[in-house]
């Protein structure tokens, strides 16, 4: 590069200390780390040409967006990188692509700036000012700046191009040369599509593999001793990938680095051989590696899907063919081929039913072709509720549900087509049943994918991105249809609220812990609303109130409940301000904390003031429930004496299926645990321990959550619920242990079984190994079907082993139910007496 | 299974039927005393054959209850059920087999099953009165037990953990620190686990995460471990090997003062009157390990009562069982 690009030496010498710089003194000083103030500014820069403008920083994500918080629960921002602003300019919608390449670099990582393939030109300064920075800069890691302008691969700057394009091949060739082994020299032998994103970008940059090959490349060797997944140290690249994901992802800390100079290398712990050391089997460091050094034994194979392609409508979806579909291109090759028994192809004929209204699942579906229609019905009875009569009460059989086979989806909402992308997402993204039913119209296709692939779809930002604008339009159209307190109005009238609302609702989540708002802030400042009306669509609510110093839990608000109205209604002269003490008008009365991860629906204050005055009966119904939560003025722990607090740190609120003991009738004789045993083959699920509340004993058996926080990550998506509420964990499972780690409540173990397996891999030997695997209650079902009561309460001679949901527990602890009431006061599961 | 006060509701039905039919068995009994102008028919006449017959098949179905237990996994009925029926169908057959006997002892052999009868019914009778109040009396007397079968477990988890704690405040103990000065280390000091033999059962391969029920929720033991040794602490050591570490072993069977709870708070208040203030905080964590030890063993006492009889009640009932199919044969054959 050209001297005179330089003002002067020391300029030059300043750019090339990269991460480190002088300031104006000339001290060495570090690059200054982004604040949270860098959120709100603005940076313009060009990239090929093209301006674009991103934020100074973003707050840091984790693997599937969602933004991470410091132990103060504050945001920790990360400067907006080169890469990001490309990313932002060029990849508008999954499948475009980024003119800058990249190979140590994983959107969803912390970049790690090893590799240096993403490199770019960079100039600074207008006119006789226009200097080059000398160095080519990594862009994965380097901060956008103002007025940057950036040279990738793609510039229309044939100088710069060619000097970017130079680098990149050379580095590729002396990585190629080294690292990418012939295909016949992998171990195992790598078939011809298995994809190495080193060979990719061989190919992307036409480099020349062999250029600088060596006659004897330093041996690092193998480690075969994992049964999961096969190491070649000779193709590891040292992008540190597998170290990432390892660590920051799934948060195992196994995966590190050994050696010096050419010997350096990946290690298991203390460079034990990956099969001895801590390492889980999760396969997290495989799918996230580029080349052949961490390559998986044998794809995974679910019931699911052999039972499915078993049937002529279904077949099974090649990696390849997934690879091609643009919103596939981020995902990565080795993911789809290790789980392409997580997707289906299902040829879809007129009247097929996709999925039905009120159930779970742990499936979305990718419209391929053909039209399907979205019904909505009323709200039909789960498998868990309805009359038993006597002979089924004898036998323990709960009520059948009936319509199952019915052709009565209800009122057809709307059209779903390939350009709608995708369906039942809802789903499989927030674990709530499902919200309608889909029914082929005509001829169609779908690929019908698991929650494990949505999740790593999620990761690719564009895919992300896409999928959320989805999944946030549908949310809102479907929560406008059940707003509760429209129940009350006559058709017209919901009609006309719910068009009003139509484009005025915004869908917010929130992180538990995180404050919506705060005790005293007003609602308004000057003539602008700044404080609005939620109502909750998922998760939990705590509302509490600080008097006279102390807090108190007042309530805790679910989904379909709704907050916000007191202070906004105080605001409007003469509906219940007489009611509010003066100092309150227009400010909150309360605070308002998110106990789990919140989707709430938010009506700015304006537009709520607008559809409160202008509509009478739902400006009365309002005014009387802000009345009565005003006047009950009673000391205001409405749940008297009760540790409500308590309750709700314990996730009580979340739960649907708390096993509770009287203790009072308890006789300790453990004949539930014995029977629970029995009835899943001697291993036990429950545990007779746990918290006390009241005369009550929570027992550790699972809860089905109703968000229930096991089901997030599993890599295999063996851990889901299927038709009904009870958690599945299928036979696939690998035993990582995530969803035992995700339990709050230590409700999942992990469990030795013995199997025969190839041992060492590939050695041709047969020995029995113990594979771990995980497991839970499955509300027996799997055993003796949905119909039945789960064994523990079934046995229990005393009466004293109930399953209820945490609220009904609040209830009986309460003395607003009583445990032995009749049963149809109770929701399910809860045996009759 | 509680059947008074609220509870009685779901035995209401159930004592309606042993009502009915012990008023339609007494009714039934003497209307036939009075038509035959006998004064107290026995177990030979047609109703006492029929009460008979009728309790016989009430006791086989009483000793059903054993299989029905042994089965678990199978669904026929629930347990509540069976318990129900059991302690109803079971308090029916007194009236039954005493009008069956027509008040009478009979021969020898008729004697022992009555008397063994009675047994049976007493202890069961026992066994559903501990049942009514013992629950209640651990809920209240015993908040820190655990599983019966995990009780010596937890026990010594605690004494583990007791034990590090005064080695954390007393220091190591004087012989061992000197006797490390000029050896190797000694044998307390725990070598680091290695990696290799953790993961592998017996040599086998493990796959996949090891990990056990390690989060049940509940009260955590939070104590302020003091960083160097507290001074003049020597004299804790002492009590803790003489008296404290035999009774978390041992409990009731060791004779000692901390087994009472006034005395053992006496106990541990000299303790701390001697002791630097900064060693409280631990003391205070042993003598809840002490409480601990206490309440196991109540817990034990009371498990004990509430479930002892029933080695009583299930042999005799076996026993019942036989003597009384030889008592059918004896009597159909003898007639
Ligand atoms: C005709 C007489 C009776 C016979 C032959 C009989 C027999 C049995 C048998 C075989 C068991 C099973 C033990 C086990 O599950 O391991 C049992 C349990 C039991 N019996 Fe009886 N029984 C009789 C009467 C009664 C009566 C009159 C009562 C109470 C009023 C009673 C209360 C119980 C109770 C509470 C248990 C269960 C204990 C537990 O589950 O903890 N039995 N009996
Ligand atoms: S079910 Fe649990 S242990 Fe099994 S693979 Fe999934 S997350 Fe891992
Ligand atoms: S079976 Fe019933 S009485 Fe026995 S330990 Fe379980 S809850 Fe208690
Ligand atoms: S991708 Fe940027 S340095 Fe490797």
């Amino acid at each position: 590069m050209a001297d005179n690009a330089y003002e002067d030496a020391t300029a030059q010498l300043w750019e090339a200390e990269g991460l480190f710089s002088r300031d104006v003194d000339g001290q060495l000083i570090r690059v200054v780390s982004a604040t949270e103030q860098d959120y709100v500014k603005d940076v313009t820069l060009t990239i090929d040409g093209q301006t674009v403008t991103v934020k100074k920083a973003v707050p840091t994500t984790d693997s599937q967006g969602n933004v991470i918080t410091d132990q103060e629960g504050k945001t920790i921002p990360r400067s907006t990188t080169i890469y990001d602003a490309a990313a932002k300019l060029f990849v508008r919608k999954p499948g475009d692509v980024n003119p800058i390449p990249i190979l140590c670099h994983q959107e969803h990582m912390n970049p790690a700036g090893v590799c240096r393939i993403c490199v770019v030109e960079v100039f600074r300064g207008t006119g006789d000012k226009r200097r080059s920075g000398g160095k080519l800069l990594p862009s994965c890691a380097h901060r956008a700046e103002p007025g940057m302008e950036v040279h990738t691969l793609a510039s229309t700057d044939d100088k710069s191009r060619k000097r970017v394009q130079s680098c990149v091949k050379v580095l590729t060739e002396l990585l190629a040369s080294d690292h990418l082994r012939p295909k016949e020299n992998t171990a195992p032998a790598r078939d011809k599509d298995t994809q190495n994103e080193l060979e990719a970008l061989v190919e992307r940059v036409g480099a020349n593999p062999t250029r600088f090959t060596s006659g004897s490349p330093v041996d690092r060797g193998r480690d075969n001793s994992s049964i999961l997944i096969s190491v070649d140290h000779n193709s590891c690249i040292l992008c540190n990938r597998c170290i990432r994901a390892c660590d920051e992802i799934k948060k195992n800390f196994v995966v590190g680095r050994a050696g010096k100079g050419y010997t350096a290398k990946i290690a298991f712990d203390l460079d034990d051989p990956m099969e001895e050391s801590s390492c889980v089997s999760c396969g997290e460091c495989m799918v996230s590696c580029p080349t052949d050094a961490l390559t998986f034994r044998r794809p995974v194979v679910s019931d699911w899907w052999t039972e499915l392609v078993a049937k002529p409508e279904y077949t099974a979806v090649s990696p390849e063919e997934l690879k091609k579909m643009p919103l596939f291109a981020g995902v990565s090759y080795k993911f789809l081929q290790w789980n392409s028994a997580s997707v289906v192809r299902r040829k879809t004929k007129k009247g097929d039913v996709l999925c039905r209204q009120g159930d779970y699942g742990a499936t979305a579906f990718i419209l391929n072709a053909g039209e399907f229609g979205v019904y909505i019905g009323t709200p039909r009875k789960s498998a868990d509720e309805g009359p038993v009569g006597f002979f089924g009460r004898l036998f323990g059989r709960g009520a059948k549900r009936a319509d199952d086979n019915s052709t009565d989806y209800g009122t057809q909402v709307s059209t779903r087509t390939p350009e709608h992308l995708i369906l039942g997402e809802m789903t499989c993204m927030s674990d709530v049943p499902r919200t309608a039913t889909v029914v082929a119209m005509n001829d169609g296709e779908v690929l019908e994918i698991r929650r494990n692939v949505l999740y790593v779809l999620q990761r690719n930002p564009a895919a992300r991105k896409l999928l959320d604008t989805v999944y946030k339009e549908r949310a809102l159209q479907d929560h406008l249809r059940t707003i509760s307190f429209f129940q009350d109005l006559s058709r017209e009238e919901r009609h006309d609220c719910v068009e009003f609302l139509r484009d005025k609702v915004t869908l917010l989540r929130v992180d538990p812990g995180q404050n919506i708002f705060r005790q005293g802030e007003a609602v308004v400042q000057g003539d602008e609303f700044v404080g609005h009306f939620y109502m909750v669509r998922l998760g939990y609510v705590k509302i509490t109130q600080t008097l006279h110093g102390t807090e108190r839990v007042l309530d805790y608000i679910g989904p379909n409940r709704h907050f916000g109205e007191i202070a906004l209604l105080s605001k409007i002269p003469n509906l219940i301000d007489q009611h509010v003490p003066e100092s309150l008008v227009a400010r909150r009365t309360a605070t308002c904390t998110a106990l789990d991860d919140v989707e709430l629906v938010r009506i700015r204050g304006e537009h709520f003031s607008e559809l409160i005055l202008r509509f009478e009966k739902l400006r009365n119904k309002f005014v009387q429930i802000c009345k009565s939560h005003l006047d009950q003025n009673k000391p205001v722990n409405r749940e008297m004496g009760l540790p409500l607090g308590g309750f709700l740190d314990q996730g009580l609120f979340n739960a649907q299926t708390l096993l509770v003991m009287d203790l009072e009738s308890c006789t300790r004789c453990d004949e539930c645990t014995r029977a629970c045993s029995d009835t899943h083959g001697g291993i036990v699920r429950l545990i007779r321990e746990g918290q006390r509340i009241d005369k009550f004993l929570v027992a550790s058996s699972c809860r089905s959550c109703q968000d229930p926080y096991c089901l997030v990550g599993c890599p295999v998506d063996s851990i889901h619920r299927k038709g009904s509420l009870e958690i599945v964990i299928e036979d696939h499972c690998i035993g990582c242990g995530q969803c035992a780690k995700n339990c709050p409540y230590g409700n999942i173990n992990m469990h030795g079984f013995d199997v025969v397996r190839e041992y060492p891999p590939d050695s041709g030997c047969q020995k029995a190994v113990i594979q771990q695997k995980a497991t839970t209650c499955d509300l027996c079902r799997q055993v003796v079907g949905s119909s039945q009561e789960v064994s523990c309460v079934y046995s229990c001679p005393h009466n004293a082993a109930f399953r209820m949901s945490g609220s009904e527990l609040l209830k009986i602890v309460s003395g607003k139910a009583d445990l032995h009431a009749d049963k149809s006061t109770r929701q399910f599961l809860s045996h009759p007496v | 299974m509680l059947i008074l006060r609220k509870h009685f509701a779901v035995h209401r039905k159930w004592f309606a039927m042993f009502l009915a039919i012990t008023a339609a068995a007494v009714f039934g009994y003497f209307y036939w005393a009075h038509a035959h102008a006998t004064r107290l028919p026995g177990g030979s006449s047609p109703p006492g054959l029929i009460l008979g017959i009728l309790g016989g098949a009430i006791i086989i179905f009483e000793c059903l209850l054993w299989p029905r237990r042994m089965l678990r996994s199978w669904r026929w009925g629930s347990a509540r059920l069976w318990m129900k029926a059991h302690i109803w169908f079971g308090l029916l057959t007194v009236p039954l087999i005493l009008l069956h006997s027509g008040f009478m002892w009979g021969g020898w052999l008729s004697t022992i099953l009555a008397l063994l009868f009675a047994m049976v019914i007493a202890s069961g009778i026992f066994g559903l009165v501990m049942q009514q109040f013992l629950p209640r009396r651990m809920l209240i007397d015993t908040p820190l037990e655990t599983i019966y079968s995990q009780i010596e477990q937890t026990m010594q988890m605690a004494l583990a953990d007791a034990r590090n704690l005064v080695l954390a405040t007393c220091g190591l103990p004087k012989e061992s620190l000197e006797a490390s000065a000029h050896s190797q280390p000694s044998k307390e000091s725990r070598s680091l686990p290695s990696k290799s033999s953790d993961r592998r059962e017996g040599g086998r391969v493990v796959v996949g995460a090891i990990r056990q029920a390690e989060l049940i929720p509940g009260q955590l033991l939070r104590v302020p471990v003091p960083q160097v040794p507290v001074p003049n602490c020597e004299v804790l050591r002492q009590k803790f090997n003489a008296t404290i570490q035999p009774f978390l072993e041992r409990g009731r069977r060791f004779r000692s003062p901390l087994s009472n709870r006034t005395r053992s708070a006496e106990f541990f208040r000299q303790l701390r009157a001697v002791l630097d203030p900064e060693a409280h905080s631990i003391l205070e964590a042993i003598e809840e390990c002490c409480e601990q030890r206490r309440q196991f063993d109540l817990q034990t006492r009371l498990h004990w009562w509430l479930h002892s009889w029933l080695w009583i009640h299930l042999p005799l009932s076996m026993a019942l069982l036989v003597l009384m199919f030889v008592h059918a044969y004896v009597a159909l054959k003898y007639w």
